[in-house]
């Protein structure tokens, strides 16, 4: 983990990109290939030189140039390693190894020079495939290129050819540049202290040409290129296994198992991580990885990417593994439901709202994870269309398996669970209206709005309690969802909101015991309170995962206000802040359930990495 | 009034240049974004400006120790023309991995006037870790110009390498000469005493910044220019609704724009 986020630490503050928010989480089944997911954000002028930016056509003639760091052995094989089972036999030199400078020099020279001055006709990075990909793929679309392979820089020499053409190694770009521009580029990236080469012609031939020492090595119709890849067919079936109820009475010492729910490595407090991670870098942080005065982590932030307006960038994630053990389709509509409502809690509305899919699956040659792949990717589609929030980007690894030996040298097979993250991106206009998660004031009022289900199915409190994953997975249903988000916004414009935290990992419980550690407030709550349906236990009232529920506090005065505005759906009054630091959860029967007080809540937050 | 020019030098991993220039315009300054190698060349002349800001980053990405491969850079190749712009009437102020740049190149604390002579280090923070958070600063010094009319600021601090040290002899010399621009202090104005995260590094004595015995030159850790909005600030939220409840309008400025302010000021007032 360490490396980890060193290497966050390292791409990200190196290169003067804020890290404004992430999320830490664990599973056994990621023991063998853990699974890191990095989004970057960036913005473009929607036009440049009065043509539309996104635009880009490498054009016959032109030159074919790298630009940025060397090629070398590392990153070979990169993309097929990463969608391959880990074994005995898998590459060391996959791995690519980065130097975010180089990349910073040559990113500052293209888009704050380059870029506006029109010195190029097309761009690709080189990702997965390294050159073979960027320059083929720039070749559709002028229609062909010829490459020289001895013009590339080398990291060392002797390199064979074949490696030259694929490697991954990092901080590359490749572009496509008239010859009449060519000298003002390259004096230009001189300039900056930037390698550029040009190793190529971009052509109309209909064919991609590959030499060395004046030999041809390689010689492929586009076409074929492209396209000539026969599909593949795959079957595929889905069987919903039936899993055992847990049969655990509640706790008699609610108080410990909600401290100890908080110490729970998918709830504790990652503080010692964000702290690493410059999430204020271009002048522009809102609300962060950390909030209120007990700093606790978001799952929302807002980032205001230009000084002079105040509109801002709202980024959030929602991912729920376990939930694929007993229905991928549910699983995933619970992801796209948490990454939306944290978005419209933190103030951001439906109406400029995007999101973006990471499947990292496993066994993806097994017609039963196929299967519920293809039920997650129903669901994406179905709620998508319905909370009408576009993809916008998105990436899959099909072969998230380990296959190696175990410590007495018998062979193992370890797969992550069907993972899917999605991420949420929404536009604030303004984001003086952004609502944090701390509580503000003793005597403020706490609020639920949703309602809560038996939804506890391979939830963090059945773990907790060891016991089998259940079957009741928590269901979203998008129509109700949309009209409490709706009302929700319209609370926000009218700054009626004064902090909001959506329940996901941990449910109520484990919200209310963020919300007062952030706070530094104590809180009093009645569950009898709680809109539910079929729940007759504390302990599954108070950790249920349903979702499209937000757990809010309001200004005393505007109570009346603020009920009138949600008249007509579910939700209530459950307590009230207070200024004792008395931390105070009456059950459903109507004694006290949990007695505790802010600061042993925050001392159990922080236990897990405490010394990290 | 003209206004004054600010050159906002960038290149090499230097990544906070853009909000740099801007809060020097939003305090009526003209900023021009400048790649150091532009200087080199003689594309853009030092002559032509009265303010010189080095932004924060990792120029030449901190491998030989933070701000020296920049230093050695600028010393060999445009050493001259940083002492004269240093010893004129003009200001120069280093921001984080700018105020490493600065002490490298013995722009600060430049005591006796010695500019050029390297008398301080800015080592790795005491807890071995790159560290993002908001302090507070207190003002130290009366002749700093930047940090004028500022008392106790709140400003946001993000490095790994901010201890500020130096040997017995040469603190003594920078406190006799009134250089210490800011020290780290607690919410209430009262000392850090070293004590972490209000001294977030371990800088000996609280220092977060110094400047040279002109006042001129100011090199500080910390970033004012990432508190140029009301919105920046930490905790800002309890303050929004505490005024909404007062009904109170918002403020829009950040307190970060001050050193800026004052600045421009300089110049035009």
């Amino acid at each position: 983990m360490q490396g980890v986020v060193d290497g966050v630490n390292a791409g990200g503050n190196q290169s003067g990109i804020p890290t404004p928010q992430g999320f830490l989480y664990f599973n056994k089944g990621y023991k063998g290939k853990p699974l890191i997911f990095v989004g970057t954000i960036g913005l473009i002028p929607k036009e440049i030189n009065g043509k539309p930016s996104w635009e880009k056509k490498a054009v016959k003639g032109d030159l074919v140039v790298m630009l940025g760091g060397r090629v070398g052995q590392d990153g070979i094989h990169g993309a097929t390693f990463s969608s391959e089972a880990l074994t005995a036999g898998s590459p060391a030199t996959a791995v690519q190894i980065g130097d975010p400078i180089t990349q910073k020099k040559f990113s500052d020279a293209i888009v704050k020079e380059a870029r506006d001055l029109d010195l190029y006709n097309s761009i690709t990075d080189n990702g997965a495939g390294g050159l073979s990909c960027s320059v083929a793929e720039m070749a559709k679309e002028c229609g062909g290129c010829e490459v020289d392979l001895n013009l590339v820089p080398l990291k060392y020499p002797h390199l064979d050819p074949w490696k030259i053409w694929i490697s991954e190694s990092q901080e590359r770009m490749t572009l496509a540049i008239s010859p009449e521009k060519i000298d003002q580029f390259t004096k230009l990236m001189e300039k900056r202290g930037v390698e550029s080469t040009v190793i190529g012609t971009f052509t109309d031939s209909g064919r991609c040409i590959v030499k060395i020492n004046g030999e041809k090595i390689m010689d492929l119709d586009m076409d074929f290129l492209h396209d000539g890849l026969p599909r593949k067919t795959l079957i595929s079936s889905y069987t919903r296994e039936k899993h055992d109820e847990p049969n655990f009475d509640q706790p008699s010492d609610m108080t410990m198992t909600l401290l100890e729910m908080l110490t729970r490595p998918n709830i504790t407090s990652f503080e010692f991580i964000s702290r690493q991670y410059d999430h204020m870098v271009q002048g522009g942080a809102v609300l962060g990885p950390l909030q209120g005065k007990g700093k606790v982590n978001s799952v929302a932030s807002v980032t205001k990417p230009f000084m002079g307006t105040d509109k801002g960038v709202i980024c959030s994630q929602g991912l729920y593994p376990t939930y694929s053990n007993i229905d991928t389709y549910h699983m995933a509509a619970c992801s796209i439901d948490t990454a939306i409502r944290n978005v419209i809690a933190i103030g951001g509305t439906l109406d400029h709202l995007a999101l973006l899919d990471n499947f990292c699956w496993c066994s993806s040659n097994d017609k039963e994870r196929l299967g519920q792949l293809k039920a997650a990717a129903q669901a994406c589609y179905d709620y998508a269309t319905t909370y009408e929030t576009p993809y916008i980007s998105g990436k899959d690894s099909m072969f998230n398996d380990f296959q190696g030996f175990d410590k007495e040298g018998h062979p193992i097979k370890i797969s992550v669970p069907p993972t899917l993250l999605i991420s949420s991106l929404g536009v604030i206009k303004d984001v003086t209206k952004s609502v944090s998660l701390d509580p503000k004031f003793a005597g403020d009022l706490v609020y639920i709005l949703g309602e809560t289900f038996d939804e506890l199915g391979a939830s963090e409190y059945f773990d907790y309690q060891s016991s089998p994953i259940g079957n009741n997975i928590p269901k979203v249903n998008a129509e109700k969802a949309i009209v409490l988000y709706r009302k929700f916004e319209e609370a926000v414009a009218k700054n009626l909101i004064s902090s909001a935290l959506s329940p996901a990992h941990g449910g109520l419980g484990i919200t209310l015991a963020k919300k007062a550690i952030a706070g530094e407030l104590g809180m009093e709550i009645d569950l009898s309170k709680v809109p539910a349906k079929n729940i007759n236990r504390d302990d599954y009232l108070l950790f249920s995962e349903s979702q499209s529920r937000f757990v809010i506090t309001i200004d005393p005065k505007r109570k009346e206000e603020f009920e009138a505005l949600f008249n007509g759906f579910a939700f209530a009054q459950i307590g009230t802040m207070t200024a004792d630091r008395d931390f105070t959860i009456k059950g459903l029967s109507g004694k006290t359930l949990i007695q505790t007080d802010t600061e042993t809540l925050n001392k159990y937050y922080r236990k897990t990495f405490k010394d990290w | 009034m003209t206004k004054p020019k600010a050159l906002i030098i960038t290149g090499y991993g230097i990544n906070c240049e853009e909000e740099t220039a801007k809060v020097f315009e939003m305090e009526g300054a003209d900023s021009t974004i400048v790649h150091i190698n532009d200087l080199i060349d003689g594309t853009k002349k030092m002559e032509d400006f009265q303010i010189m800001a080095f932004p924060g980053g990792f120029s030449y990405g901190d491998d030989t120790s933070s701000g020296n491969a920049m230093a050695n850079k600028i010393k060999n190749n445009l050493n001259e023309e940083f002492l004269k712009f240093a010893r004129e009437d003009k200001l120069i102020i280093g921001l984080c991995n700018g105020f490493q740049i600065l002490v490298n190149l013995g722009l600060v604390p430049a005591l006796n006037n010695a500019y050029g002579e390297r008398t301080v280090a800015l080592m790795h923070n005491t807890q071995a870790r790159y560290e993002c958070r908001w302090i507070h600063l207190k003002r130290a010094s009366n002749k700093c110009i930047w940090t004028r009319d500022i008392e106790v600021i709140h400003v946001p601090i993000a490095h790994g390498e901010g201890n500020f040290y130096t040997d017995a002899e040469t603190l003594k010399e920078i406190k006799s000469g009134d250089q210490i621009a800011f020290k780290y202090v607690r919410e209430d104005g009262s000392p850090a005493n070293n004590e972490f995260p209000f001294n977030p590094n371990g800088a000996m004595e609280d220092i977060a910044g110094i400047c040279d015995p002109s006042g001129r030159i100011l090199g500080m850790m910390p970033h004012p220019e990432r508190f140029n909005c009301f919105v920046n600030e930490d905790g800002w939220p309890i303050q929004k609704e505490k005024l909404v409840r007062e009904g109170k309008p918002l403020p829009k400025e950040g307190k970060g724009l001050k050193l800026f302010r004052n600045a421009v000021e300089y110049f035009t007032k």
